[in-house]
């Protein structure tokens, strides 16, 4: 194995900004990306109530706009960890063992999976 | 003691349940089940398609998760010796299994009219024993929401144990022709079915969690017997995200290659090799004061050594094992000398007789220069005699080998 500690940092860098996304700004971390970002940086956006509870989400384009900006999903203004893979695909901390195509499908499938709970924005367990 | 049998949560006996079940209140209370719970997170977070995976999503999916059941069924054990853990094999158990979702086990489905919350059996939220401290939501219980669909069936099983490959480039999710892509995907089709707690990050807070992580080493197991020749891949010693054979899992300091086999631990109950007894049937040559049965004795600390003294005898050295009658051998292990170097075999063969004139050869390779152990598998062969012949010394400082233990696997 090469350049894990590279890898490990990045990872761990990019969860950490999708914290900070979450308490940076009130309450929607979605909202942070979405009024940063070019239009055309975003391949997918939406704010819509889903089973009553509000979901919100972007996802940012390949490329420059990337580098910069992550993509975020928001239940009920609470972050929603995200892992993007190779195919494009994306899981969550609610449903990890499922990859999804959008983030609006993650989005839905958290809310069915959670019931009344809402996610944690940062995944690492506190007493 | 742990008789280090693994067996179907479905012929448990009712005091090998209550015996179980209490082990794991008892170290949840204690504050160490958490630690998995924590561990898994940890390693589910920093494992990616994109990056660095070592617990999930390649090659090292199956030893990683063999090693953190190792070290649940230790944490079971210091609490209750008799304890092991149990398998969930879900192409006969589903949501109908009259033992898995006992009350007196591992508790029901979860209500529907109360957020899927588990109400019954030792790990209900009433109970007060279950409370969920390290989690990835707010949901602060155990959830259960049961699939309409099915589990995945004993044809899929099959398929998946036909396969030859251990792993493929990439290793990843996108491998295709892999034993451990295709059983990683088998894994995940039943977290989604279980679903709620068993979703997430956090999923060892069910502790159906261990069972079905148990069927998924199980299997890993049976197809290692039926695939004896097959190794874990990567090998190569530089495969960009992933550990190869002989590099550390993070956080371990383990080696996909030291979780290759099990039969010195744990044997699954429908697997039956273990460490087979012997007796020396002969040696090439042995030291004063280090002879061959320090081979096939219990203590580590004593060891089988070449004569040095007063000849230097020359390469091949071997030890030959009577097993005491004919047995099906399916693995050899060898533990170099403790301390000191001296001897560590490298070059090695392993053959198999039944009558100890005429010999086939099960397994050959080079070992490594250190005081690891080594297991090498055999295909199933029938024989009373199992002979390690040292074609070499590991480090080349001299004409020697030595171990201090030598031992056939098999049934």
């Amino acid at each position: 194995m090469k350049n894990k500690q590279t890898d490990l940092t990045r990872r761990r860098l990019l969860t950490g900004a999708i914290a900070v996304g979450a308490l940076g700004v009130v309450g929607v971390s979605g909202a942070l990306v979405a009024t940063t970002a070019q239009a055309d940086d975003v391949e997918e956006q939406f704010d819509e109530v889903y089973k009553g509870r509000k979901i919100k989400g972007t996802r940012i384009a390949a490329g420059k706009a990337r580098a910069q900006r992550v993509d975020a999903v928001s239940i009920d203004g609470e972050s929603l960890p995200l892992m993007r893979e190779t195919d494009g695909t994306y899981t969550t901390s609610v449903n990890h063992y499922q990859p999804f195509r959008s983030l609006r499908e993650a989005a839905r499938t958290a809310v069915d999976t959670l019931g009344t709970g809402t996610p944690r924005g940062t995944i690492l367990g506190h007493h | 003691m742990s008789n280090g049998v693994r067996q179907n949560q479905a012929n448990m006996s009712a005091t090998e349940r209550t015996n179980f079940i209490n082990a794991v209140l008892a170290i949840k209370a204690s504050g160490v089940y958490d630690t998995f719970v924590q561990a898994h997170i940890t390693a589910f977070s920093s494992d990616s398609t994109n990056g660095t995976r070592v617990a999930h999503r390649g090659p090292a999916f199956l030893p990683w998760h063999r090693q953190f059941l190792l070290d649940f069924d230790a944490a079971l054990q210091a609490v209750d010796p008799s304890v092991n853990l149990p398998y969930w094999d879900w192409t006969v158990d589903g949501a109908s299994s009259t033992t898995l979702w006992a009350t007196d086990f591992l508790g029901g489905n979860g209500l529907s009219t109360d957020n899927w919350k588990v109400t019954t059996g030792p790990f209900a939220s009433s109970t007060g024993n279950w409370p969920l401290t390290i989690r990835s939501d707010s949901n602060t219980y155990l959830r259960r929401q049961f699939s309409a669909g099915s589990l995945p069936s004993t044809a899929t099983v099959n398929a998946n144990q036909a396969m030859t490959v251990y792993d493929t480039s990439p290793w990843s999710t996108a491998s295709t022709g892999s034993f451990r892509n295709s059983l990683e995907n088998i894994h995940n089709s039943v977290h989604v079915w279980v679903s709620a707690t068993m979703a997430g990050t956090a999923s060892p807070n069910d502790p159906a969690f261990f069972l079905h992580h148990c069927n998924i080493d199980r299997l890993w197991s049976m197809w290692q017997e039926a695939h004896p020749t097959a190794t874990y891949l990567p090998n190569t010693g530089s495969t960009a995200e992933v550990p190869d054979t002989n590099e550390a899992m993070v956080p371990y300091t383990t080696t996909p290659a030291q979780m290759e086999y099990h039969a010195l631990t744990y044997r699954y109950d429908n697997m039956p090799s273990a460490l087979l007894t012997a007796t020396v049937a002969s040696f090439s040559s042995q030291q004063s004061g280090n002879p061959a049965t320090n081979a096939v004795d219990t203590n580590t600390a004593t060891m089988w050594h070449s004569m040095y003294s007063p000849t230097l005898v020359q390469p091949p050295h071997s030890v030959v094992l009577d097993l005491g009658s004919t047995k099906t051998v399916t693995a050899l292990t060898y533990l170099p000398r403790q301390s000191g170097s001296n001897g560590h075999i490298g070059q090695f063969e392993v053959n198999l007789s039944t009558d100890n004139i005429n010999w086939t050869t099960g397994a050959s390779g080079t070992w490594a220069d250190n005081n690891t152990r080594k297991n090498v598998r055999v295909p199933a062969t029938q024989a009373r005699y199992v002979r390690l012949r040292a074609l070499s010394e590991a480090g080349n400082r001299g004409p020697w080998a030595s171990a201090a233990q030598i031992a056939a696997i098999g049934f």
